[in-house]
């Protein structure tokens, strides 16, 4: 397989993450707002507004990292968003909460399993986008 | 990279007037305000002849419940609501709980509540079921 193609893979691979986790948000918005007030750091007015907008945003995000339009900004906030949803999880980790990720619809988080398991899964994605970026640079 | 914060600025935007415009489309999508028709613990057991209404899930319902509550839902809506008519008093005060405070289903089931009965005070407890496990009204961490 070429790099190029590797690398295309690797985008659409995170691609269709976002895509899917943006259409369960876009389709329960208020299951995505609920579960952001379980990470106990928005406020009600602050968290509306994220829960109107980040699906929004990963759903673009994710048709620019598989059609490769705007990928390079696309990329970016790939990589900006997953890094934010880190600390979020981990300060849910540290602080003891019970919470509910909202990434693919209703997604509890209790054990430190279960944070450990979604911070992984989420440096994988970070891991992906990394390599492809390398990938496409080099070619 | 320049060209990278440029592009990712450029689909900020984009979501941006996107989100508007679904906002623009459908505005009574999501609460902006949990605070309307909700009542704190003390509150809510200083009212007369309030009848309680558990929002939860019915396994978590089975689980362990307040006293007296009774489950309604949107999942058994037609059953709980029946069961609701059965012990409430018009006129008398009614308080929905549901798991903790990120939980809105106490708030849907409040204002479904307030719809169907005609009347003005449902309200949403603040805090739901971690509330009063906390002032120890109800044994257990289940939520």
């Amino acid at each position: 397989m070429s790099l190029r193609i590797f690398s295309w893979v690797l985008y659409a691979v995170v691609g269709a993450f976002f895509a899917i986790a943006a259409t369960v948000k876009i389709v329960d918005p208020e299951a995505f707002l609920s579960s952001l007030l379980t990470y106990q750091v928005f406020p009600q007015g602050l968290a509306t507004v994220l829960a109107l907008f980040a699906p929004v945003l990963e759903l673009l995000v994710a048709i620019c990292l598989i059609t490769g339009i705007l990928r390079k900004g696309a990329t970016l906030l790939t990589v900006a968003m997953l890094a934010l949803f880190i600390a979020l999880v981990a300060q849910g980790m540290v602080r003891g909460l019970e919470m509910d990720c909202g990434c693919f619809g209703s997604n509890s988080l209790q054990t430190t399993a279960d944070y450990a398991l979604k911070i992984g899964q989420n440096i994988m994605l970070l891991g992906a986008m990394f390599v492809a970026r390398f990938l496409e640079d080099k070619k | 990279m320049k060209q990278a914060v440029s592009q990712s600025l450029l689909i900020l935007a984009l979501a941006v007037v996107l989100s508007v415009v679904a906002f623009v489309l459908r505005p009574e999508a999501l609460p902006w305000s949990a605070t309307e028709h909700e009542v704190d613990l003390e509150a809510a057991r200083l009212l007369d002849g309030a009848l309680w209404v558990d929002a939860r899930v019915e396994e978590d319902f089975k689980r362990g419940h307040l006293n007296g509550a009774i489950s309604v839902n949107e999942e058994n809506w037609e059953m709980g609501f029946m069961a609701l008519l059965e012990v409430w008093t018009p006129g008398s005060p009614i308080v929905v709980y549901c798991s903790s405070q990120s939980c809105l289903r106490s708030h849907h089931v409040a204002e479904r509540l307030r719809e169907e009965l005609g009347v003005e005070e449902a309200f949403a407890l603040d805090g739901g079921w971690e509330a009063m496990v906390e002032v120890g009204l109800v044994e257990g961490g289940d939520r």
